[in-house]
């Protein structure tokens, strides 16, 4: 779009939902995958950049014990998936942080590693967070089988079969990574080395990457597993079986304060999809290629629908909600552009109207999938230097200050923090490996080490102090005598020209329900299939329906 | 608690590396710097400017971590009246008599007052003097000046990203203070320096820095171990 316009006559105002609509947890909670999430990103960019992939290392015995190597080779540099192969006793799998072995640990290396290379990562990647990778890895990460489906998988192709397309949809994948650790972690290089490379610049594009390949790794596992046990009977996996398994992923609290912690990139990742929606609704008109691709988007949408199973009593709900929705959307369609000024903000606003939250999110999804031109640029706005507005600005005026916390805290205030059930949750780290938990105040130990993720509560909590405040007029002498103020007031100023940078609410309430935290963060990264296990604990799936590297080398070579 | 094989939390475990020193990223030294001035019973803002300052001088090849990690005992549990600046927006930076003034503290409230006392300031009492020079690299950029700080023992100009040069400043940070230093803005602020990507840190130092940041942990029950989970089997 042309940058012509000014703050006052942004053409595009009108069109932009409000932080006050979407900053919040039960719409957070209902996010889809679209075109402008990670995984997706990563994807546009390997095609278009004509990328080439191998698997150079493959030293894994008939027990599915040993060591790969998969390539991705780019127009400037190299990365390498280097997997390794476990036999794990049943007793010891665990999704959870505190688990210490796995069925298959990985990183990703910078480079094509030697023979040397991957000896030294051998001693190391298999303890994972207990082992030390160096400046030449960019993650670290592992996976756990999903038992039934993978000894379904290798007992049929084994068995010179194809595996169930039933049992294959239930689950949706063979191995679920339990975590993907990145950016300087045990030892790894950091954003700081890899901001400087355009195909790293944007948010989790190593994990993605880790996880593609990992994809890959699963099925060749299984292949090979049947192999060995089938001989020349066995049969590898129709391709339209293979591209139905994505990867899983099985997480909980971890991923959740890291929403809170990093508000400037949360901001600029919401910012860059709340744009992509308001210039698909400032459209003036849909050819008939967007109604043709609107209409493909709903019907992938409906078959993602029949295949997405939950248990939890939650997602039951949403789920017969957005099955509901989808069926309403379809009706709309069918008379649909009509003759009106803009057909695009005609059915968003009649699914503002009429859709639930779940329904909202998932026709936002759709709404993108046509505009690819129009939306995947602001990819490029998604990352963020978290460094750039770390001082603080301590000669503001404290009246600027208290003018600017009502502003942009106002849905902080508005709480009552001497009632219970606003306050019951407290975060933590436990001691532990070092997991981040959430308890109860009133109930158990350890709420005076809190961690400062009560955004609303420190907002109002300042708002006190500055209301009590007789000093001079300036914040620098303000937070000198009340340092406990000063996270909040670094916050004020990165929110104050971020629209999107704070979940406008209660993140310690007792009703609060940490999945929605964890759905919104998934949802950016393109997982699908959001299945939470407890209302701290979920398993989704990462890349299904996609291609793998196979595929992408043969429709270049074509 | 109950002991888990290779769990990095465990007391007496480090990051695995040589049995004297280990290689720590620059986010492992925010991490843990943030964690153990919390732990030492700083405010999270001011553990945030702790974390800040461990990295910018890791980044310049100087043992931040160690440093903090000793200015942090030395400074366990006192009232943060005692350590902290009085300071008005011109003036010089005084401290009331007791212990050296917080380094960290006096920093940040230079930084944070940017633009004011343009002539430059005394700053009286100071601990571990070169604590302060990552807050003249955020006064260097946010003024476009590189920053000088003299004390008894000579003279070191910071710019954003460094000191300008090295040397003079691995001579402050021999310095344990306290000590009474000024800084005053210099020439047009010179370019970037390049940075380290992490720092060697010895094993027995890492073990002081993690008795800090360790204090931050809630101890595991069986009700917070099980809450965080799933509860259902991961052998499905």
């Amino acid at each position: 779009m042309s940058g012509r316009a000014s703050a006052a006559d942004d053409p595009l105002s009108e069109f932009r939902r409000p932080p006050d609509t979407v900053m919040r947890l039960a719409r957070m909670g209902s996010a889809h995958p679209m075109r402008l999430s990670f995984l997706r990103v990563l994807l546009r960019r390997l095609r278009a950049e004509n990328w080439r992939f191998d698997r150079p290392v493959w030293d894994i015995d008939a027990k599915g014990v040993g060591r790969a190597v998969y390539r991705a080779i780019g127009p400037a540099r190299t990365y390498s998936l280097v997997a390794f192969a476990h036999d794990l006793p049943d007793h010891m799998r665990s999704d959870r942080v505190i688990a210490t072995a796995w069925d298959a640990t990985f990183c990703l290396f910078d480079g094509t590693p030697t023979p040397a290379d991957l000896d030294r990562l051998q001693a190391n990647v298999p303890l994972q967070e207990a082992g030390r990778i160096t400046q030449s890895e960019l993650s670290l990460s592992r996976a756990n089988r999903s038992v039934r489906l993978f000894a379904h998988v290798v007992a049929r192709l084994a068995a010179g079969r194809q595996p169930d397309a039933d049992e294959i949809d239930a689950v949706g994948y063979l191995m679920r990574t339990t975590a993907v650790y990145g950016s300087g972690k045990f030892g790894a290089a950091d954003r700081g080395v890899l901001a400087a490379r355009d195909e790293m610049r944007g948010p989790f594009q190593a994990e993605m990457l880790s996880v593609w390949l990992t994809r890959a790794f699963t099925v060749d596992l299984a292949e090979h597993l049947a192999k060995a046990e089938g001989g020349a009977g066995a049969v590898r996996m129709a391709p339209d079986l293979r591209r139905r398994l994505g990867v899983g992923n099985s997480t909980g609290l971890g991923m959740a304060p890291f929403l809170i912690r990093h508000p400037v990139l949360v901001n600029n990742w919401i910012a860059a999809r709340e744009e992509a929606l308001a210039r698909v609704r400032a459209q003036p008109g849909a050819t008939p290629e967007t109604v043709d691709a609107l209409a493909a988007a709903l019907a992938a949408a409906q078959a993602n629908h029949a295949h997405w199973r939950s248990d939890h009593p939650a997602q039951t709900a949403r789920l017969a909600d957005l099955g509901r929705d989808l069926g309403l959307i379809g009706t709309y369609l069918a008379a649909w552009p009509g003759t009106g000024e803009r057909p695009w903000d005609a059915l968003w606003r009649w699914g503002e109207d009429t859709l639930s939250l779940e329904g909202q999110e998932a026709l936002l999804a759709m709404m993108l999938e046509p505009h690819g031109p129009l939306v995947d640029g602001l990819a490029d706005c998604m990352d963020a230097d978290e460094t750039a507005d770390f001082r603080i600005d301590g000669t503001r005026s404290l009246a600027d200050v208290r003018s600017a916390l009502a502003h942009h805290y106002g849905w902080a205030m508005a709480r009552d923090y001497d009632d219970p059930a606003e306050v019951e949750r407290f975060w933590y780290v436990s001691e532990e490996k070092l997991e981040p938990r959430l308890g109860d105040r009133f109930a158990e130990a350890g709420s005076a080490l809190e961690l400062p993720l009560c955004i609303g509560w420190h907002a109002a909590a300042m708002a006190g102090a500055l209301a009590d405040w007789t000093g001079t007029g300036r914040l620098a002498e303000f937070l000198l005598a009340h340092p406990e103020h000063r996270l909040m007031a670094r916050r004020l100023q990165m929110a104050a020209t971020r629209p999107y940078a704070e979940i406008r609410d209660n993140l310690i309430a007792a009703d609060m329900l940490p999945i929605d935290l964890l759905r919104c963060k998934l949802a950016f990264f393109g997982a699908t299939r959001f299945d939470p296990r407890s209302d701290r604990w979920v398993r989704i799936a990462l890349f299904q329906n996609m291609p793998y590297p196979d595929e992408l080398n043969a429709r270049d070579a074509s | 608690m109950t002991t888990i094989a290779n769990d990095p939390a465990h007391p007496g475990t480090a990051p695995a590396g040589n049995a004297k020193a280990l290689m720590l990223t620059l986010p492992e030294i925010q991490a843990q710097a943030i964690k153990a001035a919390r732990g030492a019973g700083r405010s999270w803002g001011m553990a945030e400017e702790a974390g800040y300052a461990a990295v910018w001088l890791a980044a310049s090849g100087i043992d931040g971590a160690m440093l903090l990690t000793r200015h942090l005992e030395a400074t366990d549990g006192v009232d943060w009246a005692a350590i902290a600046p009085r300071a008005t927006p011109e003036g010089p930076i005084r401290h009331a008599a007791g212990p050296a003034m917080c380094p960290l503290a006096a920093g940040a409230y230079l930084s944070d007052s940017a633009g004011t006392g343009a002539e430059g300031r005394e700053i009286e009492n100071l601990a571990f003097p070169v604590l302060i020079l990552p807050f003249l690299g955020l006064l260097s950029g946010a003024t476009g000046r590189e920053q000088i700080l003299t004390w008894a023992g000579g003279t070191v100009a910071v710019c954003a990203e460094g000191p300008v040069a090295p040397g003079a400043a691995r001579a402050l940070a021999a310095e344990a203070g306290p000590c009474t230093v000024r800084v005053r803005p210099g020439g047009p602020s010179p370019v970037a320096a390049r940075r380290a990507t992490g720092l060697a840190v010895l094993h027995a130092d890492w073990l002081r820095f993690d008795a800090l940041a360790r204090r931050t942990y809630v101890p595991a029950t069986a009700t917070s171990r099980a809450d965080a989970g799933a509860g259902g089997s991961d052998n499905d």
